[in-house]
């Protein structure tokens, strides 16, 4: 027997080799003491490098407490059962794709960044999009080829990363309102943002019906898909100034926007909607016999799934023939609540739902008080992502959609001007992709930023403005969930 | 000089001049020139130039003894007045208008003593008259041979120079000497014995005669000698450099200073005078070992010499048991994972998908990161994260590969760690545990020759790839040790014809580092055969590495390599002209040497674009390398070569700079690199990004880290961000306790394993689009020869750590200071382990103990010291660099 030190993983054996034994013998002594597999034993301080079995121990120099070295583990290497797909494997768009987060933009083809910022927003429009990706056209005319063209933009709009240029689409809208394609000495001039929003949405509304809608109104807007994601019902109420004994009269009417009319008092959104929804027109008194005044009162009696709320920014100088600006700061909040612009009745429905509302959010107060252990569930955080992702706009999708409920939006979008004209200056569109983040497409060049930015677009200078803004309905919340999905009333914007 | 003095000395005695008329009238400053002329004395000078005066009139008299007593007073008058710091003295000053005619007076006056002692009051007045004839030598040898430190110092000074000229005249002439040499003789021991031991050096360097200086070396100043001597060795060419440097080991080893004495054998790299060493310490056991720490850092084995007591020590055997003291004391032994370091939750780069190319770079990082560790969160963890799995092909081989790194110098732990994919059926992952294997081994040497045991057998394995992993493990395994079986286990593998330009290329890599410095004739013979066969494939990217095995060969090693440069003018076209640019450049590495440096240039300049230029550019920094002055000019000619040059040599210039201070981020550097790593041409950028990385190598600068970090975000969709990646792993390295820098020793000695193995890396990233980024990236891991903890760690006499308190700073620039100035600035306080920066210097802060080495550096043994006193303060300080 000779006697040897094992050194195997910082550990030292003492072994007894019988040298009339061979190496594998030696190798499965080994193997009881450190269970490493005899196959996978590599032994070294022989002179020649590894012991192989088949050597003979009388040719090695073994003697009495010579040190040895033994390489080798038990453990087995693993492979994963699903094999991994890299980056560089994937088609040159998709990995693009991936390796930017951020949507497409959209080149400016001469002055067009107000369609470019329009279309941005209305992207935001998930319902709007699903429906125009459904759209077949039955008689072909001009509105149906803006369809079609509308179809493939947004199609490509979701898909891509790279800047797109809405040629077609553009000819298209040129073609079905022809004083878009106005020219100037250095070619298409700038146009209105606020109207091309209008025209588009007029024209969707003729190609994209309700189904089933047996409405016989003569409005094709109230009739289509467009006045039910955008519709408001109001109810406009005339009274005579002048003979206050003539009976009130009533008409309804829908609405695809909610103006912000700004006077020298005006310094918040919903002032400014308040003296939008009250004015006084003319018109012919069946009572008196003449033209008389009236006073004509709106109120809401519908609300819908998104809100658009213009601020009339723009008011037509005689002197300079061109649309002016009214640059004084309105601020609007991030949650806008027009509960007080809706009709008696209208409020008698939604109320409960309010109620709903409110005691969930003051739950979530109570449970924010009662321990600071949930300091990181607070309701600013840990909210759910109901704005649009554009990952789950197919899961969350309500082809369905609902009225708004409670009378409560969230900006989901602000379209604003840079300039001191209408028909001039910058249109950029800012759209909300998470809580606190948000987009802002500057015709090709997009770019993150958060609500502070958004918060400064409230005018008073020369900053871009909000001349539109985009309101998504906020849902009647799930009371036996624990979601603090309601608490969203506590991010307002000032 | 001298008539600057005398006009200095006009305007000191107007000034005071015009103090003393301060007192009774305002001088008016239009009328400063008139003062002038007229002078006006004080009564104690105005008697003084009148004796004087009076004194030169009776050098003239007929009465010899008069002449005599005239010449005695003279003599006294001014060997008493040489006192003076600030100004000519007085005497010297009024005598200067009779310099003239004392020469006269000397021309007539017969032989004699009187004659002598006029000779001798010449000498010293011509000091103050000087022109170019060296009066004061002339008359110093004609005088009476009267001591010369009677003079003064200033007289002495200005002789030695004198000599000097006179010297090279006579030697060229063909004169003797032997009345200067006997002057020599008289000026020595003044000089030596009054603080002025580099203008001794100077004079004896002048005259030839540098050996006398031994017999005047004492415990006093042979620091201040031996460091002149060493600092002039880099302004001297050879041969007498490495003269100057046997001169510094006699000193040392008189003095009994074992380390220091071995530290300069090793730069001289004569390994006769290092076992010569060795042998002397044979019997001090801790000096033996504090030798063999030396040694085992220059990674050399003393031939012909029983290493069996520091066996452990020269085999770096326990160099990972350091290297995680100090990292435990630092408090950093926590794994890393890569994405602690790239922060890329900080700005948007984070991708969802795995990328192969990221990940390649990840497993990069995460080696770099957490080298030497032995743990870390990717490959060696306890749960099998399946990190290898998520690389593609040649990046598994890498990825496999980088657990070499991970678990650095642990033999024993190591391997183990290893052995389970060395099992594994998947071809890239058993390669790369191939290459780990010969990773873990760089610098350790071991009776069990694990790396080669486990290796051999593979250098002739079935595929192409298997061979070359075994063959570049081994290479980075025995980088330095001139092993003779490894030659006739790989040279072979040189005529395999069936083999490609990457496998040749490796091939000779590796015996290249293998070999390093070794001037071996027989491999060089074959390379070049070699070099002659593969003439066709002489263009592939990979055939450079094949040219770099061969100058590694000779690194260094200056005129030896002469033969092999004139057999490579056999080889004619490109291919000749990049092996003699490469072995040119290898064989003066770190030399500094002025006219090679210039060739380069003048090669740069020749106006056409020529793609060996970027050699060139690279061949310069290594020339230039180690040396502050070479190195800031090679800066400059940098920027004019960035500014008219071709694209090849702005592709080279990054990697230049990496090269000439890895880890050692200086902010120049920086800041041009900064500037070309934003570059329109990839290459460029990718290379200033990789350098980025290289300067500040295990530093964890803080300012490199920002840059990168915008760099990531910058190139966030490019080929770039491989790069980025890989810089902050490098920057990282070892967690910011690690250097890649060559220069250890108080940056005096270069050690060539560590050269080799950063010019690997910088040769493959002068091709970085087909090395680097695509199939060649495992040659990143060549960096494992360079890398050294950069540590201060302090041992007792049993070679257990010893905490002390030390002090760290910057180091100052003491060459041809007198007395003992400070040698470290801005110093802060700390306990042993430390880590040192580049430019840092350390000293014990305690008188308990003594160092047994002069510089504190890597792995110092200290020893009590017998006369401490009794109350040694206290220093203690937490925290650690």
């Amino acid at each position: 027997m000779v006697k040897v030190v094992v050194k195997w993983n910082k550990e030292k054996y003492e072994v007894d080799v019988d040298p009339t034994q061979n190496v594998e013998c030696f190798k499965t002594q080994l193997f009881s003491l450190t269970c490493v597999p005899v196959e996978r034993q590599k032994i070294m301080g022989f002179k020649g490098g590894i012991l192989k079995d088949d050597a003979q121990w009388k040719d090695l120099d073994l003697t009495e407490g010579k040190n040895l070295m033994l390489v080798g583990s038990a453990v087995e290497l693993q492979k994963p059962e699903k094999p991994i797909v890299f980056l560089e494997d994937l088609p040159a768009s998709k990995a693009h794709a991936i390796a930017s987060s951020l949507p497409a933009g959209l080149s400016n083809l001469g002055n067009t960044c107000y369609l470019n910022s329009t279309v941005q927003c209305l992207k935001n429009v998930p319902e709007l999009l699903h429906v125009i990706k459904q759209y077949k056209p039955k008689n072909p005319n001009e509105f149906s080829t803006l369809l079609k063209t509308s179809q493939t933009l947004f199609g490509d709009l979701v898909k891509s990363h790279t800047p797109i240029s809405p040629f077609m689409f553009l000819t298209a809208f040129r073609t079905c309102f022809p004083q878009f394609a106005e020219r100037g000495k250095e070619g298409f001039l700038q146009q209105d943002a606020e109207e091309a929003w209008s025209q588009l949405l007029t024209a969707y509304s003729h190609e994209l019906p309700l189904e089933g809608e047996t409405s016989h109104s003569s409005d094709p807007v109230s009739k289509s898909v467009i006045g039910k994601l955008f519709g408001i019902q109001a109810v406009e109420k005339f009274i005579c100034k002048e003979n206050p004994s003539e009976e009130p009269t009533f008409r309804k009417e829908t609405l695809l926007k909610l103006a912000c009319n700004i006077t020298i008092e005006t310094s918040y959104l919903l002032e400014g909607l308040k003296k939008g929804l009250e004015e006084e027109i003319t018109k012919r008194s069946d009572s008196l016999g003449r033209e008389a005044i009236y006073t004509k009162k709106t109120q809401i009696s519908v609300l819908p799934q998104y809100l658009t709320v213009q601020f009339v920014r723009f008011h037509w100088k005689d002197t300079s023939k061109t649309k002016a600006k009214i640059v004084r700061t309105v601020q609007f909040p991030f949650t806008l609540d027009l509960f007080d612009l809706c009709t008696p009745e209208f409020q008698a429905q939604i109320a409960p739902n309010r109620k709903i509302m409110e005691d969930e959010f003051n739950k979530g107060l109570e449970r924010k008080r009662k321990g600071m252990e949930d300091k990181e569930q607070s309701p600013a955080e840990k909210k759910p992502d109901n704005t649009n992702n554009n990952s789950n706009v197919d899961s969350n999708l309500n082809l369905d959609p609902k009225p708004n409920e409670t009378g409560k939006y969230e900006l989901i979008g602000v379209l604003t001007h840079q300039g001191r004209y209408a028909e001039s200056g910058h249109y950029v569109a800012w759209v909300k992709k998470a809580e606190d983040q948000w987009l802002k497409f500057d015709d090709s060049i997009v770019t993150e930023c958060n609500n502070e930015e958004i918060k400064k677009l409230s005018g008073g200078g020369d900053w871009h403005m909000a001349y539109m803004c985009l309101y998504k309905a906020i849902p009647v919340p799930k009371v036996e969930s624990d979601s603090n999905s309601t608490t969203t009333t506590t991010t307002t914007s000032n | 000089m001298p008539e600057n003095n005398s006009s200095n000395n006009n305007n000191n005695t107007q000034k005071e001049e015009t103090k003393n008329n301060k007192d009774s009238s305002k001088p008016i400053p239009k009328n400063k020139k008139n003062e002038k002329k007229e002078e006006t004395l004080s009564p104690e000078d105005e008697k003084l130039k009148n004796d004087l005066e009076l004194m030169v009139t009776r050098t003239k008299d007929e009465n010899s003894e008069i002449v005599l007593a005239a010449l005695e007073s003279l003599k006294t008058e001014i060997k008493s007045s040489t006192s003076s710091m600030t100004s000519v003295p007085k005497p010297l000053k009024f005598l200067r208008l009779h310099y003239n005619t004392l020469v006269e007076t000397y021309s007539t006056t017969p032989e004699g003593k009187s004659k002598r002692i006029l000779s001798d009051i010449l000498s010293v007045l011509a000091m103050a008259n000087g022109n170019d004839e060296r009066d004061t030598l002339k008359y110093k040898l004609l005088g009476s041979g009267e001591a010369i430190a009677a003079w003064g110092h200033e007289y002495v000074r200005h002789l030695a120079t004198e000599i000097g000229v006179e010297y090279d005249i006579r030697k060229e002439e063909n004169q003797s000497v032997e009345d200067l040499l006997k002057l020599v003789d008289e000026i020595i021991p003044f000089q030596m014995t009054h603080n002025a031991e580099p203008e001794a050096c100077d004079l004896l360097l002048e005259v030839e005669q540098l050996s006398k200086i031994f017999n005047f070396i004492d415990e006093n100043n042979y620091p201040r000698v031996c460091l002149y001597l060493f600092n002039c060795s880099y302004y001297v060419p050879g041969p007498d450099d490495i003269n100057i440097l046997k001169i510094c080991v006699d000193i040392y080893i008189k003095m009994k200073q074992y380390p220091d004495a071995l530290r300069i054998a090793m730069k001289i790299g004569d390994s006769e005078l290092i076992t010569s060493i060795f042998k002397l310490a044979e019997n001090n056991k801790s000096v033996l070992q504090q030798l063999g720490f030396l040694a085992a850092r220059q990674k050399i084995v003393p031939e012909n010499f029983d290493i069996e007591p520091i066996a452990d020590i020269i085999n770096n055997t326990k160099l990972g048991e350091f290297f995680l003291n100090l990292a435990t004391d630092l408090d950093v032994r926590e794994p890393k994972l890569p994405e602690d370091i790239f922060q890329s939750h900080l700005d948007s780069t984070t991708v969802t998908v795995d990328s192969a190319r990221i990940n390649l770079a990840s497993s990069f990082v995460n080696a770099f990161v957490n080298a030497g560790f032995g743990k870390d969160k990717l490959m060696t963890s306890e749960e099998d994260t399946k990190w290898w799995f998520k690389n593609r092909d040649l990046g598994v081989l890498s990825t496999v590969a980088s657990t070499g790194m991970i678990v650095l110098w642990d033999i024993d732990g190591g391997l183990t760690k290893i052995d389970k994919f060395l099992c594994s059926q998947e071809k890239h992952c058993s390669n790369g545990a191939l290459m780990a294997i010969g990773m873990l081994n760089c610098g350790i040497r071991s009776d069990m020759d694990p790396a080669l045991a486990l290796l051999a057998e593979h250098v002739n394995g079935a595929s192409t790839q298997t061979r070359i992993s075994a063959i570049y493990g081994l290479g980075l395994a025995y980088a330095g040790t001139h092993r003779q079986d490894l030659m006739s286990l790989l040279s072979p593998c040189l005529d395999d014809e069936k083999e490609k330009m990457e496998f040749i290329g490796i091939v000779a890599l590796s015996l290249g580092l293998i070999f390093i410095g070794s001037c071996d004739p027989e491999l060089s013979t074959l390379f070049v055969q070699t070099l002659i066969q593969r003439g066709s494939q002489a263009n592939e990217s990979h055939a450079r590495f094949l040219h770099l095995g061969l100058g590694l060969l000779y690194l260094g090693k200056q005129d030896a390599a002469e033969l092999a440069l004139e057999t490579l003018k056999a080889i004619e076209g490109k291919a000749g002209e990049y092996a003699r640019l490469t072995v040119e450049a290898c064989a003066y590495a770190g030399t500094g040497n002025v006219l090679k440096v210039q060739n380069m240039l003048h090669f740069c300049s020749d106006g056409t674009e020529n793609p060996h230029h970027g050699l060139a550019v690279l061949s310069i920094a290594l020339i230039a390398m180690g040396e502050d002055l070479g190195s800031d000019m090679c800066l400059r000619s940098f920027d004019h070569l960035l500014q008219k040059g071709n694209i090849h040599i702005k592709r080279a210039i990054p990697l230049a700079l990496g090269l000439i201070s890895p880890s050692n981020p200086r902010i120049a550097i920086m800041d041009i690199l900064s500037k070309l790593s934003h570059d329109n041409d990839p290459e460029v950028a990718q290379g200033a990004i990789l350098s980025l990385g290289l300067i500040g190598a295990g530093t964890n600068n803080a300012r490199i880290g920002g840059m990168l970090r915008a760099l990531a975000v910058f190139y966030s969709k490019d080929v770039h961000l491989f790069f980025v990646r890989i810089a902050q792993g490098l920057l990282h390295m070892g967690k910011g306790t690690m250097t890649i820098n060559p220069y250890h020793m108080d940056r005096s000695l270069m050690s060539p394993v560590s050269v080799g193995g950063l010019l690997t890396l910088l040769h493959a990233a002068l091709d970085i689009k087909n090395i680097l980024s695509t199939q060649s990236h495992y040659l990143f891991f060549s960096l494992v020869c360079s890398m050294y903890p950069r540590m201060l760690m302090t041992l007792d006499e049993d070679l257990n750590p010893l905490p002390v308190s030390v002090r760290v700073g910057t180091s100052v620039d003491t060459v041809g200071l007198a007395g003992k100035p400070k040698t470290i600035t801005g110093f802060q306080t700390h306990t042993t382990p430390v880590l040192l920066g580049f430019n840092e210097r350390a000293e014990l802060a305690t008188d308990d103990y003594i160092a047994l080495t002069n510089i504190l550096e890597g792995i110092v043994i200290l020893k009590p010291n017998p006369n401490a006193s009794s109350t040694s303060p206290i220093v203690t300080s937490k925290n650690k660099k």
